[in-house]
């Protein structure tokens, strides 16, 4: 289904918001450059905006940004947010996710929503289980081992290794650019860079997000009520 | 507490990067690896094979070649510096010629020499009194110019304050308050910057494509596109569409070729 776009100047007549407070959204990252769709026109080009989309994102900004900077909306809007949760609904509903893994995360981190990091890990997962099938035992170590590293974490800048020595498989979890030298029984089986995937779910996250009108307003709600408490402390 | 290193190359020679206090070449010197340092300073002819990191600041007197990266306070540049990876500082001031090949993030971009930025620039604040060049977008909060600029994408700043002297152009332009106004050029300025023009550019003027702001006063400008919410259209402009919401006011010497009042 084709998206009902929105020219510039028709925005900016429904919302009443200037050109000036547009560039300063978008310069602060509360809209992102992908909504920006430039299409030729009889005047040269003109920017046109995903209809639906852009009209909640303004009235979203406007009904916040008395209560909050730029800065925190920017944040709140942003996927590797971490006061950003992501209900484990919305995970089911994405294909790149396993359902198993998913389940497993909820189990043993014991939460129905998860914060970025968490959903990236389910993610190299699923990939490690699709590319390769990995034996129950050896999923549930990882799965355990991700459950300790997670709170140590300040940054995505790392590189998950899956090693195998004789019948044994281990992971190891790399600092981006830190060389790793092994035994040299081991064998790499698989490397993951976490900056790279982080990039593609971003991306796919932003579509189950933005996906469907009514869930889009819950998930604002719900973040709302996060950013108080945060503004409060 | 152990007290880094100090790295000092002044004749010519090679060495590993590493972890220092100071870092200071002044005959020719190669650093192969990344450097650590509270300050580097170049003043003969230095390169970085890695990357640069500095608590303080990098100087370039010389000629400085850094094929990384460069995070940290200060980039002061008097001489020519190449910056072959990203920049992110606190601080960037150029006097001399200085060239960035990716994205610089930089808190207060400060250029009275010549400055080009091969990708985008994120910054708080521009100001530039000579000859700056980004490759993609510009974002500042505050963007001055009383020099020259091209801008090969989107020119977006709060306040945007341009003080036309040789050739200033950016694709589009966009903001709250847009300021321009003609500089008077002197003859040498022209002769120092016609030969980095192409072939129909024109000298003392502003182009661009597409000019939106809240506010938008402009002097000796060419656009297809001047929208916004109070607009003033000064002498020798040339704008082919005209859309405002609150008020127009057009110079008799201006040529306006369609205004719409939305």
């Amino acid at each position: 289904m084709q998206e009902e776009l929105l020219a510039k100047k028709e925005l900016l007549r429904l919302t009443g918001i200037s050109y000036g407070q547009l560039y300063r959204w978008k310069r602060q990252n509360l809209i992102p450059e992908s909504w920006f769709i430039k299409q030729s026109s009889f005047t040269g080009q003109e920017t046109f905006f995903p209809k639906e989309k852009i009209l909640q994102r303004i009235s979203t900004i406007m009904d916040l940004k008395d209560q909050h900077s730029l800065e925190e909306l920017a944040d709140l809007f942003s996927p590797e947010s971490t006061t950003k949760h992501f209900a484990s609904s919305d995970l089911t509903a994405m294909p790149e996710l396993d359902q198993g893994i998913i389940s497993r995360f909820q189990h043993v981190i014991k939460k129905e929503s998860f914060i970025f990091k968490e959903v990236l890990f389910i993610y190299v997962l699923s990939k490690i289980i699709r590319q390769a099938g990995v034996s129950e035992s050896d999923l549930e170590d990882m799965v355990l081992s991700i459950q300790n590293w997670l709170p140590k974490l300040k940054t995505i800048s790392y590189r998950f290794i899956v090693c195998q020595r004789l019948s044994q498989t281990f992971s190891l979890l790399l600092q981006q650019d830190a060389p790793l030298y092994l035994d040299h029984k081991v064998t790499e089986l698989h490397v993951y860079d976490l900056d790279e995937l982080a990039k593609d779910l971003k991306l796919k996250l932003n579509k189950v997000l933005e996906g469907e009108g009514s869930h889009n307003h819950e998930f604002f709600v719900e973040k709302d009520s996060g950013l108080e408490k945060t503004a409060k402390l | 507490m152990n007290r880094l290193p100090d790295l000092s190359i002044s004749g010519m020679g090679k060495t590993g990067g590493g972890k220092f206090a100071n870092v200071e070449i002044s005959g020719m010197g190669t650093i192969l690896g990344d450097v650590d340092a509270e300050r580097i300073s170049i003043s003969g002819k230095g390169t970085i094979e890695g990357n640069a990191s500095v608590a303080r600041k990098v100087e370039v007197s010389g000629m400085g070649t850094i094929r990384g990266s460069v995070t940290g306070g200060q980039v002061i540049s008097s001489g020519t510096a190449s910056i072959e990876g990203t920049v992110e500082a606190e601080l960037v001031e150029s006097s001399g010629n200085l060239k960035i090949g990716r994205d610089a993030k930089i808190h207060e971009l400060s250029n009275a020499g010549r400055c080009r930025i091969e990708a985008s620039l994120k910054a708080e604040k521009v100001s530039s009194y000579g000859l700056l060049s980004v490759g993609a977008d510009a974002e500042a909060e505050e963007f001055y110019s009383q020099g020259s600029f091209s801008i090969g994408g989107l020119l977006n700043a709060n306040k945007i304050d341009i003080e036309i002297h040789g050739y200033c152009q950016a694709k589009e332009i966009g903001g709250e308050e847009i300021w321009v106004r003609n500089g008077h050029s002197f003859s040498f300025l022209a002769k120092l910057i016609s030969p980095f023009l192409s072939n129909g550019k024109e000298f003392d003027k502003l182009t661009a494509d597409l000019i939106e702001g809240t506010i938008v006063s402009l002097e000796f400008t060419s656009a297809k596109v001047v929208r916004g919410n109070k607009i003033t259209i000064g002498p020798d402009c040339v704008v082919q569409e005209v859309e405002y919401t609150d008020e127009l006011e057009i110079d008799s010497r201006a040529v306006v070729h369609k205004q719409t009042k939305i």
